[in-house]
């Protein structure tokens, strides 16, 4: 089908293939809608339908709440055009980054799986040709032979890869999680759709990184250290990473974070923050390269800012309350300016 | 019927914490209270963004942000300051007279959300 985008600048022309979505059509045709989700959460991509008709996707998608049926607004990352369309965004396009992959879909081949915990796996998948992705950014994941996707964000850095690694949490009735925590073998091919995402740490920033995540938000964490490590940015500078759990059962990964402590000395310090319950004196004894502290992870924020930041560049992700409450800290004690916080928040 | 020009009253003065978010009915009317030492502001109660409810976001004494995207506004003048936000915040006149806080409501202001 044929998308008419009216824009401030003039109407752009986006053609899709069948089923594809408006928003993955446009973005793989190089024309910067506005999105942050991509699966129909937040909202963002939201614009109006002039002419013609579309499948509007998933009717539960939360980010529908603040559409306007009246004016016939819809969500860019459901909707799959039914017929040729022409539509208004709310928004002026956005700049493409630049040097920046188009985000397309890639042939992908499961590698590894690995269990990290009661409830979360690692997955990495082998991809056909090489990815360019910033660290910080998602894909969208879909299991064998299904529509739907879901976001999860790359826990792995380099330029380019053939490889992506992610977090995945079992989720109840989640299509994706359940094929990967029941059926996925290696050597499967789920549908890759990517990079995506614009809360992303850019190369050579010369700032120190505070860096704070909660549950599979690890990923972000363990992507954007892996390319400030690769772009020679830790040592010169520090990274403090917060990492919020409930229990110790959730806590994945330890060994990989001990490993960058012992690799990076003064200038990494990782501190795991436990909401439900404490430490025990053997688990700290266990990791003596990380600090345990009891409470919610904006709470070990507010007491790791209290030394200052001064040129710190901060990178939450997590649930959306977590993110929330970490960004009301890191603006109020930190005074971190907006331009000095990027975000994702999971849903 | 367009309404009446005047000043209502939104709230007693102290009903605001410092640095405080605070939405009030005002006669059908909702509006956004922000506190800032002995000064009152009142706005819209959404993000001119995405609708998002500001009372949900922060205010830290010189800057109003939604949490959404980052937009952040000045408490003061309603004026874009972050490198995010493109739209500036309304405003209604706030003052304060025995004791309350009133603010002058001539139509509910809206912003212009449509594509």
């Amino acid at each position: 089908m044929r998308i008419i985008v009216e824009t401030k600048s003039g109407p752009l022309d986006v053609a899709t293939l069948p089923g594809e979505t408006i928003l993955a059509a446009g973005l793989r045709q190089g024309v910067a809608l506005s999105y942050e989700c991509a699966t129909g959460t937040c909202g963002t991509c939201r614009a109006r339908l002039l002419d013609g008709e579309v499948d509007e996707g998933w009717p539960q998608a939360p980010g529908r709440q603040c559409l306007k049926q009246a004016r016939r607004e819809f969500l860019m990352c459901q909707a799959a055009p039914l017929t040729d369309c022409r539509i208004a965004l709310p928004d002026p396009l956005g700049a493409w980054r630049a040097g920046a992959e188009r985000p397309a879909e890639i042939a992908a081949r499961v590698d590894r799986l690995v269990p990290l915990t009661h409830d979360m796996l690692a997955l990495s998948l082998a991809l056909e040709r090489p990815m360019v992705f910033e660290a910080g950014q998602f894909a969208l994941l879909g299991a064998p032979g299904t529509a739907g996707f879901r976001a999860y964000s790359m826990a792995n850095w380099e330029a380019p890869s053939a490889r992506l690694d992610f977090i995945i949490k079992r989720k109840l009735k989640g299509e994706f999680s359940d094929w990967l925590f029941t059926r996925a073998r290696q050597g499967d091919a789920p549908r890759v759709f990517g990079p995506l995402g614009s809360a992303v740490l850019e190369p050579s920033l010369g700032h120190d990184l505070l860096v704070a995540v909660g549950g599979s938000g690890l990923a972000v964490a363990l992507s954007i250290l892996a390319r400030a490590a690769g772009e020679g940015a830790l040592g010169p500078n520090r990274a403090r990473l917060f990492f919020g759990v409930r229990t110790m059962r959730d806590a994945a990964l330890l060994e990989q974070i001990s490993l960058w402590r012992e690799r990076f000395g003064e200038a990494f310090e990782a501190t795991v923050a436990l909401s439900d319950a404490s430490a025990g004196a053997a688990e700290r004894a266990h990791w003596p390269a990380l600090c345990f502290e009891d409470g919610m992870v904006h709470e070990a924020v507010g007491r790791g800012l209290e030394g200052g930041c001064d040129n710190t560049m901060a990178f939450l992700a997590g649930p959306p309350p977590m993110v929330d409450a970490t960004m009301r800290v890191v603006m109020l004690k930190g005074r971190l300016p907006p331009s000095r916080i990027r975000f994702d928040k999971f849903s | 019927m367009g309404r009446s020009m005047v000043w209502k009253v939104a709230c007693s003065e102290g009903a605001i914490g410092q640095n405080d978010l605070k939405e009030f009915d005002i006669d059908g009317v909702t509006v956004l209270l922000a506190r800032v030492g002995e000064e009152y502001f009142a706005y819209p109660p959404l993000c001119p963004h995405q609708e998002e409810p500001l009372r949900k976001g922060l205010c830290d004494g010189e800057s109003i942000t939604c949490f959404k995207h980052i937009w952040q506004w000045d408490v003061r003048t309603g004026a874009c300051t972050g490198t995010e936000s493109r739209i500036p915040l309304k405003m209604y006149q706030v003052r304060k007279a025995a004791g309350q806080v009133e603010v002058l409501i001539e139509q509910p202001l809206v912003y212009e959300y449509d594509a």
